[in-house]
């Protein structure tokens, strides 16, 4: 029974390719997750273990211990073949405007080194530094360069590089040990941790332990490999955490998966109905017939599983490659494999059972007839209302519920869970209603769109399991854009409210004018809309027995009304404007301010214009107080939230990273915004895998039941339709289902975000969720689906022209 | 069960006062109106008549294809009428062998599972002398190991009499069986069913509206609508052809 089931499958190969893709990419999408999440783990496992690398025990020291009787200790033993303080800090270089965050590690004696040289030499004297190939390209320099600057202001000159493999979190150089002197450590005693060698042939843990007899107590003696196993423990849960997020959305895919399986084999089964009667009539048994069929999904789901475990380990390899963890080599964990595996062993089958069992309770003579298509016009059942309903109720309820509570998130999305759910079982219900209407707004253009609009309803159930896919990957889609736009949303009206200013451009110790070049180069860049420069002084504020010392005053100018919301027209000498965030401020509050060159009694007004933290005062008074810094604050206004990231990437390249610093409301929701996105991408992209088995399906279900309709393809040539008609005729069914799918999946995910943002927004008080809908994303949605609709029904499209009229007809 | 009239020691397949009726009221079809017949062992029967006659009715109702809404059916000395489904459907396996106009055979199966098929779904071995004998008797020798794709329509047919055989079934029913033939592939294969009555003495049940094929039967049964109308031992073309003449006045 075997043998026949894979020869079906060999004989009409074309007809199980959908479901093959359908599973081989979902089980890829749980291997791939899970293959690069373990390389990746194990890549930086290596990375962070570098230093310990050459060492087969670790001694680790407190602060106060004495290091030169410890070495002394260390070399005194017979085990030790060596023994070497490991000097390591971490800190961020600057080449020209370039910045990169490195790990910066003493060179190690030869026994200690790991890394080799691929050009010139190591670093010998302090100010010398050897770079690994990614830090050097991350910089822009290269062996020769001087200029590369610490953030201790000191300068290093490039004298090598070496061959360590890249990283995606942590890139290293190496100094000469002496550099180690002007940070205060002495080279020979180190900073705590010293690497052990042992004589070849004792074993690391016996070295342990003649370590720990000589050791002052109190130090902590591990052997390497220990050490690096507590390293991946603490990382592990981390790595485990993201790898589930993953697989939660192999889930989804899976489940759309599941869902074109059912299809397809509801399609098989029917188009084989002959088969069905002919085997019953020879006198098999009913569980007969059905093992047959599922040794045939068994056989495809051994297949497609099998694929999906190469393509996933392939994705990841190249995922690993561009990463650089490749290097060290890729982490193949057996167990997620076989789960993985036999998940979509499991899928296949599950998705087969119902549709097999449906597809063989025929009656012999039934399934012996030469009759067309079985048009299931039965309707989809009261019960199947019933519950649907109350699938739908309760989700309703339990999600408005649990937006009034204090924990919102989880009743939300269990009630949003629960309804969703309820859509999606009663699609039977309401999708061939859909179908119809969206239908009778094409019947009118002509013989074609009509005939296609009839043939989209003439199996209900199968164009319902259709569209449902589409409508769950749609969804989903769309909920997270709706979500994340209407987060968005909510949170920069926040930013609005507590951040007045949206740009603020100073100096670090504001101690320095902004010079004037900047300020004009500022003021050109696109997007801001006006520039104040103010002047600043530091003074002691003194409200009664409160004083906070050197706080930051800005002298008023008029012209702030131009660049802050709730400026003041003036402000008197003898008043002083506190921001009306702080709660201890009071109208009418006696404030004394001392400067450097005087003290002055002032009356607090409360001011919008301020944050917290922020004084104002009148020029005069400023100038009364004594030290002032001219034009050392820059107001900046961005008026214009869609040129805002652009308009901070440039202020930001302006300012650089060197004295002055850049703060401001624009700022803080353009870096939120940069996230947002980020996110909102990477999901997409992870749903995206759902949306294509989906679409799959589509094309899937056309195929075949183009294959059902040979004979009335034929009669219709016959009696005269054009290829090019039967063509067009197939693209407007796909472009029906598609549409009905896409139409629902947006509403349903338009709620859904909305519901999610709501939720979310409502934990932090003051917020007023805001529903935002991307048009521009969700009109794209809608574009992909109907592009790959169109696409979904060319080859169908083919294969019913092929059909010779009279070929087609001639069959018995 | 209640039993109306006993078997006929002398028939293998029996119907009694079989009625088959399909939709209600009005629109109510009476295709089987209380017929009543029965076969002897190693007889070549012809049901005919023209089309709506009932002949494919009560063949599907003999054969255990279908249930009849009034009326018993003996098969092998069984009443089959009251059976369940998992009963019947063993009494198809053993007891029955179905030749149809078309479309005998699964595609992906060579002739020679073709012809094993009732076997392996009983779990059975065939005894290989049979099998030899079957095979060269239809002269399939050299066609065991093709598919249906690729073997003629008369080869087809042949290898669907082989399947029928397998099992020395009680009875064969035939459908139209050389309705898709040419008149020599025909021929040849009326020659074939006749021979195997002779030589094997297996009873044989073919349903046919072509006189022709009616003249290699013992025996022809005349049905219209839904009843018997005629009933004559060693029937020839001519006399079938006048029989049929008569109903279409």
């Amino acid at each position: 029974m075997l043998r026949q089931a894979l020869r079906e499958l060999r004989y009409h190969p074309s007809r199980f390719v959908a479901t093959l893709v359908a599973i081989a990419i979902s089980v890829a999408f749980m291997v791939g997750s899970s293959v690069i999440v373990a390389t990746e783990q194990r890549g930086v496992e290596h990375q962070q273990s570098l230093p310990i690398a050459g060492a087969d025990v670790v001694v680790q020291v407190g602060n106060d211990a004495d290091g030169t009787a410890l070495r002394q200790a260390l070399e005194g033993l017979d085990e030790v073949a060596a023994a070497e303080a490991s000097l390591t800090y971490g800190d961020g270089l600057r080449y020209d405007t370039t910045t990169a965050f490195l790990n910066l590690i003493g060179l190690p004696s030869a026994p200690f080194r790991w890394s080799e040289l691929v050009e010139g030499r190591w670093p010998e004297a302090a100010g010398e530094i050897a770079l690994s190939r990614g830090a050097a390209g991350a910089l822009g320099v290269k062996v020769g360069d001087t200029g590369l600057r610490t953030s201790g202001d000191q300068t290093l000159t490039v004298v090598g590089l070496t061959g360590e493999p890249n990283s995606l979190f942590v890139q290293t150089g190496y100094l000469a040990r002496a550099a180690f002197v002007d940070l205060g450590f002495d080279p020979e005693l180190g900073m705590g941790t010293w690497l052990v060698r042992g004589q070849p042939g004792v074993d690391p843990t016996r070295l342990v332990a003649a370590i720990q007899q000589v050791a002052p107590k109190g130090t902590d003696v591990q052997t390497a490999a220990a050490l690096r196993t507590e390293a991946v423990e603490q990382l592990t849960d981390g790595f485990e955490a993201f790898r589930n997020l993953l697989w939660a959305f192999a889930a989804i895919a899976a489940v759309v998966g599941m869902i074109t399986i059912a299809n397809t084999f509801t399609i098989l089964l029917a188009q084989r109905r002959r088969q069905i009667g002919l085997l019953r009539a020879v006198g098999a048994a009913g569980s007969q017939v059905r093992n047959r069929f599922l040794l045939e999904a068994i056989a495809l789901g051994v297949m497609g599983a099998g694929l999906g475990v190469l393509l996933g380990i392939g994705l990841a390899a190249i995922g690993a490659a561009i990463t650089g963890s490749l290097y060290w080599g890729l982490a193949l964990p057996a167990t997620d494999l076989a789960i993985a595996f036999a998940a979509g062993l499991l899928i296949t089958v599950a998705a087969a059972y119902l549709p097999v069992l449906r597809g063989t309770r025929v009656r012999p003579l039934e399934a012996l007839q030469p009759e067309p298509t079985v048009e299931e016009r039965r309707r989809a059942g009261w019960l199947r209302g019933v519950i649907c309903g109350v699938l739908a109720v309760s989700g309703l309820g339990l999600a408005l519920w649990g937006l009034g509570q204090e924990e919102p998130v989880l009743p939300a999305v269990g009630g949003a869970a629960v309804l969703a759910l309820g859509v999606l079982f009663g699609a039977p219900l309401f999708v061939p209603w859909l179908l119809r209407g969206l239908g009778a707004l094409v019947a009118p253009l002509g013989v074609t769109p009509r005939l296609a609009a009839q043939n989209a309803v003439r199996n209900p159930r199968r164009a319902s399991a259709t569209a449902t896919a589409l409508m769950l990957a749609v969804g989903l889609i769309v909920t997270l854009q709706v979500g994340t736009a209407s987060v968005r949303a909510t949170i920069l009206e926040q930013i609005d409210q507590s951040r007045p200013v949206d740009a603020a451009v100073f100096a670090w110790g504001h101690d320095q004018s902004v010079p004037a070049e900047l300020q004009e180069q500022l003021a050109r860049v696109r997007g801001v809309d006006g520039a104040v420069p103010l002047d600043l002084t530091t003074a002691d504020f003194t409200r009664g027995t409160e004083v906070y010392e050197q706080l930051t005053v800005i002298g008023f100018d008029p012209a702030i009304a131009e660049v802050a919301v709730g400026a003041p027209a003036t402000v008197g000498d003898d008043e002083i404007l506190v921001s009306s965030r702080s709660e201890a401020a009071k109208d009418g509050q006696r404030v004394t301010l001392t400067g450097s060159e005087g003290s002055v009694e002032l009356t607090l007004i409360r001011s919008q214009v301020l944050e917290l933290g922020d004084v104002m005062v009148s020029s005069a008074t400023l100038q009364k107080l004594g030290g002032v810094v001219p034009d050392a604050l820059l107001w900046l206004s961005i008026p214009d939230r869609s040129q805002a990231i652009s308009a901070v990437g440039q202020i930001l390249e302006l300012v650089g990273e060197g004295e002055f610093g850049v703060t401001g409301g624009v700022i803080e929701a353009a870096q939120i915004e940069e996230i947002l996105n980020l996110l909102l991408l990477i999901t997409t992209a992870l749903l995206a895998v759902a949306v294509l088995i989906a679409l799959v399906g589509v094309s899937n279900t056309l195929g075949l039941s183009v294959l059902e309709r040979t004979r009335e393809s034929a009669l219709l040539r016959a009696l005269g339709l054009q290829t090019r008609s039967l063509r067009s005729m197939l693209l407007i069914e796909a472009l029906l289902l598609a549409g009905v799918g896409v139409l629902v999946g947006i509403a349903a995910g338009v709620f859904f975000g909305w519901l999610g943002a709501v939720a979310l927004t409502s934990m932090a008080d003051e917020a007023e969720p805001r529903l935002a809908v991307d048009l521009a994303q969700t009109l794209g949605m809608v574009a992909v689906a109907v592009v790959a609709a169109a696409l979904a029904s060319v080859l169908p499209g083919r294969r019913a022209a092929k059909a010779s009229p009279t070929e087609a007809l001639a069959e018995i | 069960m209640t039993i109306t009239a006993p078997a006929l020691p002398e028939t293998i397949a029996q119907a009694v006062d079989l009625t088959k009726t399909y939709g209600s009221g009005e629109a109510e079809v009476r295709a089987l109106d209380g017929v009543t017949v029965g076969f002897t062992p190693g007889s070549f029967s012809a049901i005919m008549g023209p089309s709506g006659s009932g002949k494919s009715t009560l063949m599907h109702c003999l054969a255990g294809l279908d249930r009849p809404t009034s009326g018993q059916v003996y098969l092998g000395g069984t009443e089959i009428t009251g059976l369940r489904d998992r009963e019947l459907t063993a009494v198809r396996r053993d007891q029955v062998g179905f030749v149809f106009q078309a479309f005998n055979l699964l595609p992906t199966l060579t002739a020679k599972e073709n012809i094993l098929l009732p076997l392996d779904l009983a779990g059975r071995r065939a005894d290989p002398a049979a099998f030899t004998q079957i095979v060269d008797s239809l002269r399939l020798g050299d066609r065991l190991r093709h598919l249906p794709s690729q073997l003629s329509g008369g080869q087809q047919q042949r290898v669907a009499i082989a399947r029928a055989l397998i099992t020395r079934p009680a009875v064969l029913f035939a459908d139209e069986p050389t309705g898709a033939l040419d008149s020599r592939a025909g021929t040849d294969l009326l020659n074939l069913l006749r021979t195997a009555t002779l030589a094997l003495g297996q009873t044989i049940v073919m349903v046919t509206h072509d006189p022709n094929a009616a003249a290699y039967a013992d025996r022809a049964v005349i049905l219209s609508d839904g009843r018997i109308v005629d009933d004559f031992l060693a029937p020839d073309a001519d006399r079938v052809l006048a029989a049929m003449k008569a109903l279409g006045a």
